[in-house]
Protein backbone atom coordinates (compact mmCIF):
# COMPACT_ATOMS: atom_id res chain seq x y z
CA UNK A 1 0.00 0.00 0.00
CA UNK A 2 2.03 3.12 -1.45
CA UNK A 3 -1.02 5.58 -1.46
CA UNK A 4 -1.69 8.65 0.87
CA UNK A 5 -3.29 6.51 4.14
CA UNK A 6 -2.64 9.03 7.04
CA UNK A 7 -4.08 11.72 8.50
CA UNK A 8 -2.62 14.29 5.67
CA UNK A 9 -3.93 17.44 7.67
CA UNK A 10 -1.74 16.52 10.96
CA UNK A 11 1.61 16.03 8.89
CA UNK A 12 3.49 18.81 8.02
CA UNK A 13 4.07 19.55 4.01
CA UNK A 14 7.52 17.60 3.84
CA UNK A 15 6.36 14.60 4.82
CA UNK A 16 2.60 14.80 2.91
CA UNK A 17 4.63 15.74 -0.45
CA UNK A 18 6.74 11.87 1.36
CA UNK A 19 3.42 10.30 0.89
CA UNK A 20 3.01 10.97 -3.24
CA UNK A 21 6.39 10.18 -4.06
CA UNK A 22 6.33 7.05 -5.61
CA UNK A 23 2.94 7.90 -7.61
CA UNK A 24 5.42 11.20 -8.58
CA UNK A 25 8.07 8.51 -9.46
CA UNK A 26 5.58 6.18 -11.51
CA UNK A 27 4.85 9.53 -13.99
CA UNK A 28 7.89 10.42 -14.33
CA UNK A 29 8.82 6.67 -14.72
CA UNK A 30 6.32 6.90 -17.49
CA UNK A 31 7.69 9.96 -19.20
CA UNK A 32 11.18 9.43 -19.24
CA UNK A 33 11.46 5.28 -19.49
CA UNK A 34 14.57 5.47 -17.32
CA UNK A 35 14.56 4.79 -13.22
CA UNK A 36 17.30 7.38 -12.46
CA UNK A 37 16.78 9.92 -14.37
CA UNK A 38 12.71 9.49 -13.40
CA UNK A 39 14.72 9.07 -9.48
CA UNK A 40 16.45 12.94 -10.42
CA UNK A 41 13.13 14.08 -11.77
CA UNK A 42 10.84 13.44 -8.49
CA UNK A 43 14.10 15.20 -6.75
CA UNK A 44 13.46 18.37 -8.55
CA UNK A 45 10.26 18.23 -8.22
CA UNK A 46 10.33 17.76 -4.58
CA UNK A 47 12.93 20.50 -4.47
CA UNK A 48 10.48 23.18 -6.49
CA UNK A 49 7.25 21.95 -4.63
CA UNK A 50 9.11 22.36 -1.00
CA UNK A 51 10.44 25.80 -2.43
CA UNK A 52 6.75 27.52 -3.72
CA UNK A 53 4.91 25.73 -0.56
CA UNK A 54 3.80 29.11 -0.58
CA UNK A 55 1.74 29.18 -3.91
CA UNK A 56 0.39 25.67 -2.98
CA UNK A 57 -3.51 26.29 -2.58
CA UNK A 58 -4.68 24.45 0.59
CA UNK A 59 -8.14 23.88 -0.94
CA UNK A 60 -7.03 22.23 -4.14
CA UNK A 61 -5.44 18.27 -4.02
CA UNK A 62 -1.54 18.35 -3.18
CA UNK A 63 -1.81 15.17 -5.64
CA UNK A 64 -2.93 17.35 -8.61
CA UNK A 65 -0.26 20.03 -7.54
CA UNK A 66 2.65 18.16 -7.39
CA UNK A 67 1.87 15.81 -10.32
CA UNK A 68 1.83 19.44 -12.42
CA UNK A 69 5.11 19.65 -10.99
CA UNK A 70 6.49 16.37 -11.66
CA UNK A 71 4.89 16.49 -15.23
CA UNK A 72 6.68 20.00 -15.42
CA UNK A 73 9.95 18.36 -14.48
CA UNK A 74 9.86 15.33 -16.16
CA UNK A 75 9.37 16.94 -19.46
CA UNK A 76 12.29 19.71 -18.85
CA UNK A 77 14.26 16.29 -18.69
CA UNK A 78 12.93 15.08 -21.91
CA UNK A 79 13.85 18.37 -23.03
CA UNK A 80 17.14 18.77 -22.05
CA UNK A 81 18.29 15.15 -23.07
CA UNK A 82 16.44 15.49 -26.58
CA UNK A 83 14.96 12.51 -26.02
CA UNK A 84 10.72 12.31 -27.21
CA UNK A 85 8.07 11.98 -24.58
CA UNK A 86 6.66 8.74 -26.18
CA UNK A 87 8.96 6.49 -23.85
CA UNK A 88 5.97 3.61 -23.33
CA UNK A 89 7.73 0.85 -25.53
CA UNK A 90 10.79 1.11 -24.04
CA UNK A 91 8.93 0.52 -21.08
CA UNK A 92 8.01 -3.21 -21.63
CA UNK A 93 10.29 -5.26 -20.50
CA UNK A 94 10.44 -3.25 -17.58
CA UNK A 95 6.97 -3.07 -16.90
CA UNK A 96 6.62 -7.05 -17.35
CA UNK A 97 9.23 -7.86 -15.19
CA UNK A 98 7.30 -7.57 -12.20
CA UNK A 99 5.82 -10.09 -9.45
CA UNK A 100 3.37 -12.29 -11.47
CA UNK A 101 0.50 -14.85 -9.86
CA UNK A 102 2.14 -18.44 -11.15
CA UNK A 103 4.62 -19.42 -13.47
CA UNK A 104 1.63 -20.51 -16.02
CA UNK A 105 -0.37 -17.07 -15.58
CA UNK A 106 2.55 -14.94 -15.27
CA UNK A 107 3.43 -16.04 -19.17
CA UNK A 108 0.11 -14.97 -20.21
CA UNK A 109 -0.17 -11.94 -18.11
CA UNK A 110 3.19 -10.96 -19.65
CA UNK A 111 2.31 -11.32 -23.00
CA UNK A 112 -0.56 -9.29 -22.35
CA UNK A 113 1.72 -6.98 -20.64
CA UNK A 114 3.95 -6.61 -23.42
CA UNK A 115 0.71 -6.55 -25.69
CA UNK A 116 -0.68 -3.56 -23.64
CA UNK A 117 2.33 -1.59 -23.75
CA UNK A 118 2.86 -1.78 -27.32
CA UNK A 119 -0.79 -0.72 -28.31
CA UNK A 120 -0.65 2.05 -25.16
CA UNK A 121 0.58 4.29 -28.28
CA UNK A 122 -1.71 3.67 -30.59
CA UNK A 123 -4.34 4.92 -28.09
CA UNK A 124 -6.25 8.15 -28.88
CA UNK A 125 -4.60 10.88 -26.71
CA UNK A 126 -7.39 11.05 -24.33
CA UNK A 127 -7.86 7.61 -23.40
CA UNK A 128 -4.60 6.89 -23.37
CA UNK A 129 -3.62 9.82 -20.03
CA UNK A 130 -6.90 8.69 -19.02
CA UNK A 131 -5.78 5.23 -18.59
CA UNK A 132 -2.03 5.96 -17.77
CA UNK A 133 -3.26 8.01 -14.62
CA UNK A 134 -5.69 5.46 -13.33
CA UNK A 135 -4.00 2.01 -14.54
CA UNK A 136 -0.05 3.22 -14.88
CA UNK A 137 0.31 5.96 -12.21
CA UNK A 138 -2.15 4.80 -9.35
CA UNK A 139 -4.27 7.90 -9.36
CA UNK A 140 -7.97 7.55 -8.80
CA UNK A 141 -10.76 8.09 -11.11
CA UNK A 142 -11.20 11.51 -8.76
CA UNK A 143 -7.95 12.66 -9.15
CA UNK A 144 -7.58 11.84 -12.68
CA UNK A 145 -10.34 13.89 -13.20
CA UNK A 146 -8.77 16.74 -11.14
CA UNK A 147 -5.40 16.64 -12.84
CA UNK A 148 -7.31 16.60 -16.30
CA UNK A 149 -9.99 19.33 -15.32
CA UNK A 150 -12.76 16.74 -16.79
CA UNK A 151 -15.69 14.90 -15.02
CA UNK A 152 -15.21 11.80 -12.97
CA UNK A 153 -17.82 10.34 -16.00
CA UNK A 154 -15.64 11.35 -18.65
CA UNK A 155 -12.36 9.83 -17.14
CA UNK A 156 -14.76 6.60 -16.57
CA UNK A 157 -15.73 6.75 -19.90
CA UNK A 158 -12.29 7.50 -21.47
CA UNK A 159 -10.65 4.52 -19.17
CA UNK A 160 -13.02 2.24 -20.36
CA UNK A 161 -12.86 2.95 -24.18
CA UNK A 162 -9.22 2.48 -23.20
CA UNK A 163 -9.48 -1.02 -22.05
CA UNK A 164 -11.89 -1.76 -25.16
CA UNK A 165 -9.01 -1.25 -27.80
CA UNK A 166 -6.19 -2.60 -25.66
CA UNK A 167 -8.90 -5.85 -24.95
CA UNK A 168 -10.05 -5.98 -28.51
CA UNK A 169 -6.02 -5.96 -29.53
CA UNK A 170 -5.01 -7.82 -27.18
CA UNK A 171 -7.57 -10.87 -28.13
CA UNK A 172 -6.62 -10.36 -31.67
CA UNK A 173 -3.59 -11.05 -31.17
CA UNK A 174 -4.15 -14.09 -28.98
CA UNK A 175 -6.76 -15.36 -31.65
CA UNK A 176 -4.10 -15.01 -33.63
CA UNK A 177 -1.42 -16.92 -31.90
CA UNK A 178 -3.27 -19.71 -31.33
CA UNK A 179 -3.90 -19.72 -35.18
CA UNK A 180 -0.56 -19.63 -35.60
CA UNK B 1 -26.68 -7.40 -23.95
CA UNK B 2 -24.75 -5.42 -22.40
CA UNK B 3 -24.91 -1.46 -22.70
CA UNK B 4 -21.77 0.92 -22.31
CA UNK B 5 -23.16 1.92 -19.58
CA UNK B 6 -23.06 -1.15 -17.86
CA UNK B 7 -19.67 -1.97 -19.39
CA UNK B 8 -18.14 1.50 -17.94
CA UNK B 9 -20.01 0.33 -14.97
CA UNK B 10 -17.73 -3.16 -14.63
CA UNK B 11 -14.96 -1.48 -15.81
CA UNK B 12 -14.99 1.07 -12.41
CA UNK B 13 -15.91 -2.27 -10.70
CA UNK B 14 -12.17 -3.91 -12.10
CA UNK B 15 -10.66 -1.10 -10.67
CA UNK B 16 -12.11 -0.86 -7.39
CA UNK B 17 -13.50 2.34 -7.91
CA UNK B 18 -17.15 1.34 -7.09
CA UNK B 19 -18.83 1.97 -3.48
CA UNK B 20 -19.25 -1.15 -1.68
CA UNK B 21 -23.12 -1.43 -2.19
CA UNK B 22 -22.36 -0.65 -6.23
CA UNK B 23 -19.72 -3.53 -6.30
CA UNK B 24 -21.97 -6.11 -4.50
CA UNK B 25 -25.41 -5.53 -6.32
CA UNK B 26 -23.36 -6.03 -9.71
CA UNK B 27 -21.26 -8.63 -8.66
CA UNK B 28 -24.75 -10.27 -8.20
CA UNK B 29 -25.49 -9.59 -11.56
CA UNK B 30 -22.46 -10.47 -13.49
CA UNK B 31 -21.93 -13.79 -11.45
CA UNK B 32 -25.36 -14.74 -12.78
CA UNK B 33 -24.29 -14.30 -16.68
CA UNK B 34 -21.59 -16.36 -18.18
CA UNK B 35 -20.83 -13.51 -20.87
CA UNK B 36 -20.60 -10.58 -18.18
CA UNK B 37 -18.60 -13.01 -16.12
CA UNK B 38 -16.05 -13.41 -19.16
CA UNK B 39 -16.19 -9.63 -19.71
CA UNK B 40 -15.12 -8.93 -16.29
CA UNK B 41 -12.52 -11.62 -16.29
CA UNK B 42 -11.00 -9.76 -19.23
CA UNK B 43 -11.07 -6.49 -17.18
CA UNK B 44 -9.70 -7.58 -14.29
CA UNK B 45 -6.62 -9.40 -16.05
CA UNK B 46 -5.53 -6.54 -17.98
CA UNK B 47 -5.69 -4.49 -14.41
CA UNK B 48 -3.44 -7.20 -13.37
CA UNK B 49 -1.25 -7.02 -16.78
CA UNK B 50 -0.50 -3.46 -15.34
CA UNK B 51 -0.26 -4.02 -11.73
CA UNK B 52 3.54 -4.32 -11.21
CA UNK B 53 3.78 -0.98 -12.87
CA UNK B 54 1.23 0.76 -10.18
CA UNK B 55 3.56 -0.95 -7.56
CA UNK B 56 6.69 0.54 -8.54
CA UNK B 57 8.59 2.46 -6.10
CA UNK B 58 11.88 4.53 -6.62
CA UNK B 59 14.98 2.90 -6.56
CA UNK B 60 16.21 4.85 -4.10
CA UNK B 61 15.35 6.92 -1.12
CA UNK B 62 14.20 10.54 -2.57
CA UNK B 63 14.80 13.34 -0.52
CA UNK B 64 12.70 16.04 0.18
CA UNK B 65 14.56 18.85 0.41
CA UNK B 66 14.25 22.67 -0.06
CA UNK B 67 17.28 23.12 -1.04
CA UNK B 68 20.29 20.37 -1.69
CA UNK B 69 22.28 20.29 1.28
CA UNK B 70 26.05 20.01 1.39
CA UNK B 71 25.72 16.23 2.35
CA UNK B 72 23.77 15.55 -0.75
CA UNK B 73 26.44 14.36 -3.31
CA UNK B 74 28.45 12.23 -0.52
CA UNK B 75 25.26 10.70 0.27
CA UNK B 76 24.21 9.93 -3.39
CA UNK B 77 27.83 8.40 -3.37
CA UNK B 78 27.47 6.63 -0.47
CA UNK B 79 23.99 5.11 -1.69
CA UNK B 80 25.60 4.20 -5.04
CA UNK B 81 28.53 2.57 -3.13
CA UNK B 82 27.20 0.79 -0.55
CA UNK B 83 24.50 -0.83 1.27
CA UNK B 84 23.49 1.87 3.16
CA UNK B 85 21.30 4.11 2.05
CA UNK B 86 22.53 7.64 2.95
CA UNK B 87 19.73 10.39 2.63
CA UNK B 88 20.43 14.31 4.32
CA UNK B 89 16.31 14.44 4.04
CA UNK B 90 15.71 17.83 4.93
CA UNK B 91 12.06 17.52 4.74
CA UNK B 92 12.38 15.43 7.91
CA UNK B 93 15.25 17.83 9.24
CA UNK B 94 12.41 20.40 9.06
CA UNK B 95 10.36 18.47 11.20
CA UNK B 96 13.25 17.76 13.73
CA UNK B 97 14.56 20.35 13.53
CA UNK B 98 10.91 21.93 14.64
CA UNK B 99 10.93 19.45 17.78
CA UNK B 100 14.49 20.16 18.78
CA UNK B 101 13.64 24.24 18.58
CA UNK B 102 10.32 23.35 20.66
CA UNK B 103 12.93 21.99 22.74
CA UNK B 104 12.59 18.02 21.86
CA UNK B 105 12.79 17.95 25.71
CA UNK B 106 11.07 19.50 28.32
CA UNK B 107 12.97 21.11 31.07
CA UNK B 108 10.80 21.53 34.18
CA UNK B 109 10.68 25.16 35.55
CA UNK B 110 13.58 25.35 38.34
CA UNK B 111 16.46 27.01 39.01
CA UNK B 112 17.74 27.82 35.98
CA UNK B 113 15.97 30.41 34.18
CA UNK B 114 16.50 33.27 31.92
CA UNK B 115 19.69 32.04 30.56
CA UNK B 116 21.22 31.92 34.07
CA UNK B 117 22.45 28.25 35.42
CA UNK B 118 22.06 28.15 38.86
CA UNK B 119 24.81 26.59 40.94
CA UNK B 120 25.59 25.45 44.41
CA UNK B 121 24.27 23.40 46.11
CA UNK B 122 20.68 24.97 46.64
CA UNK B 123 20.36 24.21 42.42
CA UNK B 124 18.36 21.28 41.95
CA UNK B 125 18.99 19.18 39.04
CA UNK B 126 16.73 19.84 36.22
CA UNK B 127 15.61 16.25 34.15
CA UNK B 128 15.01 16.70 30.42
CA UNK B 129 11.58 14.57 29.55
CA UNK B 130 10.64 13.96 25.83
CA UNK B 131 6.71 14.55 25.41
CA UNK B 132 3.99 12.87 24.07
CA UNK B 133 3.98 15.25 21.35
CA UNK B 134 7.71 14.63 20.32
CA UNK B 135 7.29 11.14 20.65
CA UNK B 136 4.51 11.50 17.70
CA UNK B 137 6.95 13.77 15.62
CA UNK B 138 9.49 11.26 15.90
CA UNK B 139 7.22 8.88 15.02
CA UNK B 140 5.72 10.48 11.87
CA UNK B 141 9.11 11.38 10.65
CA UNK B 142 10.63 7.75 10.71
CA UNK B 143 6.82 6.76 8.98
CA UNK B 144 7.83 8.96 6.09
CA UNK B 145 11.11 7.70 5.62
CA UNK B 146 9.68 4.49 5.77
CA UNK B 147 6.94 5.12 3.36
CA UNK B 148 10.07 6.30 0.93
CA UNK B 149 12.27 4.21 1.56
CA UNK B 150 10.79 1.18 2.80
CA UNK B 151 11.42 -0.78 6.25
CA UNK B 152 14.35 0.20 8.05
CA UNK B 153 16.65 -1.33 10.29
CA UNK B 154 17.65 1.90 11.81
CA UNK B 155 17.63 5.48 10.94
CA UNK B 156 19.73 8.10 12.39
CA UNK B 157 19.23 11.94 12.50
CA UNK B 158 21.01 15.26 13.89
CA UNK B 159 20.50 18.86 12.51
CA UNK B 160 23.11 18.09 9.69
CA UNK B 161 22.28 15.10 7.98
CA UNK B 162 20.32 12.03 7.67
CA UNK B 163 21.51 8.52 7.40
CA UNK B 164 19.43 4.68 7.63
CA UNK B 165 19.68 1.52 6.25
CA UNK B 166 17.40 -0.70 5.19
CA UNK B 167 15.69 -3.99 6.72
CA UNK B 168 16.44 -7.36 6.02
CA UNK B 169 14.62 -10.36 6.88
CA UNK B 170 12.85 -9.82 10.25
CA UNK B 171 14.25 -6.99 11.27
CA UNK B 172 11.08 -5.19 9.80
CA UNK B 173 8.85 -6.87 12.21
CA UNK B 174 10.70 -5.94 15.13
CA UNK B 175 9.47 -2.89 17.20
CA UNK B 176 11.17 0.52 16.47
CA UNK B 177 12.85 1.86 19.16
CA UNK B 178 13.50 5.97 19.15
CA UNK B 179 16.88 7.38 21.21
CA UNK B 180 17.60 10.61 21.83
CA UNK B 181 21.37 11.16 22.39
CA UNK B 182 22.99 14.14 23.39
CA UNK B 183 26.53 14.99 23.27
CA UNK B 184 27.35 18.20 25.25
CA UNK B 185 30.50 19.37 25.93
CA UNK B 186 30.89 20.26 29.77
CA UNK B 187 31.75 23.73 28.88
CA UNK B 188 29.22 26.13 29.63
CA UNK B 189 27.52 27.88 26.33
CA UNK B 190 29.58 25.36 23.90
CA UNK B 191 26.56 23.95 21.38
CA UNK B 192 25.24 20.38 21.91
CA UNK B 193 24.84 17.35 19.20
CA UNK B 194 21.98 15.80 19.42
CA UNK B 195 20.68 13.16 17.39
CA UNK B 196 17.44 11.28 17.33
CA UNK B 197 18.13 7.39 16.44
CA UNK B 198 15.00 4.92 15.71
CA UNK B 199 16.56 1.58 15.42
CA UNK B 200 14.55 -2.23 16.34
CA UNK B 201 13.87 -4.12 19.38
CA UNK B 202 17.05 -7.05 19.95
CA UNK B 203 18.91 -6.01 16.99
CA UNK B 204 21.88 -4.07 17.31
CA UNK B 205 22.61 -1.11 15.09
CA UNK B 206 26.13 0.67 14.09
CA UNK B 207 25.67 3.77 13.25
CA UNK B 208 28.52 6.29 11.96
CA UNK B 209 27.89 10.14 11.52
CA UNK B 210 30.67 11.84 9.64
CA UNK B 211 32.18 15.14 10.96
CA UNK B 212 30.22 17.82 8.47
CA UNK B 213 32.22 20.63 9.57
CA UNK B 214 35.49 21.31 11.16
CA UNK B 215 33.96 22.13 14.45
CA UNK B 216 32.24 18.36 14.88
CA UNK B 217 33.36 15.21 15.71
CA UNK B 218 32.70 12.02 13.70
CA UNK B 219 30.46 9.75 15.74
CA UNK B 220 29.96 5.72 15.81
CA UNK B 221 27.44 4.23 17.81
CA UNK B 222 26.37 0.95 18.65
CA UNK B 223 22.82 0.34 19.99
CA UNK B 224 21.10 -2.84 21.33
CA UNK B 225 17.58 -1.71 22.43
CA UNK B 226 15.40 -4.06 24.63
CA UNK B 227 12.27 -2.75 25.41
CA UNK B 228 11.47 -4.34 29.35
CA UNK B 229 8.66 -3.40 31.12
CA UNK B 230 7.73 0.72 29.50
CA UNK B 231 11.57 0.99 29.84
CA UNK B 232 14.55 0.41 27.18
CA UNK B 233 17.53 -1.70 28.43
CA UNK B 234 20.07 -0.02 26.02
CA UNK B 235 23.78 -1.71 25.80
CA UNK B 236 25.45 0.65 23.98
CA UNK B 237 29.30 1.91 22.84
CA UNK B 238 29.87 5.21 21.28
CA UNK B 239 33.40 6.18 19.77
CA UNK B 240 33.95 10.08 18.83
CA UNK B 241 36.75 10.81 16.84
CA UNK B 242 38.95 14.09 17.17
CA UNK B 243 40.14 14.41 13.99
CA UNK B 244 38.47 17.65 13.42
CA UNK B 245 39.89 19.10 16.15
CA UNK B 246 43.73 19.17 16.41
CA UNK B 247 45.26 19.07 19.43
CA UNK B 248 46.79 22.43 20.23
CA UNK B 249 50.11 23.05 19.33
CA UNK B 250 51.22 23.84 22.49
CA UNK B 251 49.47 21.39 24.80
CA UNK B 252 53.00 19.84 25.15
CA UNK B 253 52.31 16.63 23.89
CA UNK B 254 55.35 14.47 24.11
CA UNK B 255 56.03 12.31 20.95
CA UNK B 256 54.24 8.63 21.96
CA UNK B 257 51.03 10.91 21.87
CA UNK B 258 51.70 12.64 18.69
CA UNK B 259 49.42 9.79 16.88
CA UNK B 260 46.45 10.79 19.18
CA UNK B 261 46.52 14.17 17.73
CA UNK B 262 46.08 13.12 14.10
CA UNK B 263 43.16 10.48 14.98
CA UNK B 264 42.10 11.24 18.64
CA UNK B 265 39.31 8.75 19.68
CA UNK B 266 37.31 8.75 22.99
CA UNK B 267 34.91 5.63 23.44
CA UNK B 268 32.56 5.00 26.40
CA UNK B 269 30.18 1.56 26.75
CA UNK B 270 28.06 0.28 29.05
CA UNK B 271 24.02 -0.71 29.73
CA UNK B 272 21.77 1.44 31.26
CA UNK B 273 18.32 0.99 31.46
CA UNK B 274 16.84 4.11 29.75
CA UNK B 275 12.62 6.29 29.95
CA UNK B 276 11.38 9.34 28.87
CA UNK B 277 13.53 11.25 31.57
CA UNK B 278 17.02 11.87 29.97
CA UNK B 279 19.61 10.07 31.93
CA UNK B 280 23.48 10.32 31.60
CA UNK B 281 25.81 7.26 29.69
CA UNK B 282 28.94 8.69 30.96
CA UNK B 283 31.48 11.20 29.52
CA UNK B 284 34.20 11.50 27.04
CA UNK B 285 38.01 12.68 27.37
CA UNK B 286 38.92 14.46 24.64
CA UNK B 287 41.70 16.47 24.61
CA UNK B 288 41.14 19.08 26.90
CA UNK B 289 37.41 18.70 26.74
CA UNK B 290 35.02 16.43 28.15
CA UNK B 291 31.81 15.70 26.75
CA UNK B 292 28.63 14.51 28.85
CA UNK B 293 26.34 12.32 27.06
CA UNK B 294 23.20 11.58 28.08
CA UNK B 295 19.83 9.88 26.42
CA UNK B 296 16.50 8.88 26.60
CA UNK B 297 14.58 6.54 24.83
CA UNK B 298 11.02 4.97 23.85
CA UNK B 299 9.36 2.16 22.57
CA UNK B 300 7.60 3.13 19.29
CA UNK B 301 4.02 1.66 18.45
CA UNK B 302 4.60 -1.02 15.87
CA UNK B 303 3.88 0.58 12.44
CA UNK B 304 0.49 -0.81 10.67
CA UNK B 305 0.88 -3.40 7.82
Amino acid sequence: MDEPTVNQASLAMPQQIGLHVPRMYRVAHRMLADADKAHDAVQEACVKALASMGQFDAQASLATWLHRITVNCAKDAVRSQGRKERAHATLQSQAADRELPSPAEAVETKELSDVAWTLLEKLPEDCRLAFALTQLDGYSYDEAAEIEGQPRGTIASRVFRAKKILLEQMNAHIDGRAKS
Amino acid sequence: MMNENDEILMSQLADGELASDQTNELLLDVLDDAARRQKLKDLLRLRQATAGWRRSQPTRPVMIVAERPRTFRRGLAAWRMGSLAVAACVGGLLVLAGVWAAGLMVRPAGPAQDGLIAQGPVAAPSVARVTPEQMRQVASVFALHESVAGPLAWYAADDQNIRLASARGAEAGQQPIAVRLKLESATPGAPARTLIIVCRNDEPAVIELPAETPDRSGLRVYLSPRAVNGKVEMRYAIAVDGQSRPAPIDSGMTAPFEGLRTAPVASLSGQRRLGLAEAPLGQLAMGDRVLNIEAAAWAMPKERN
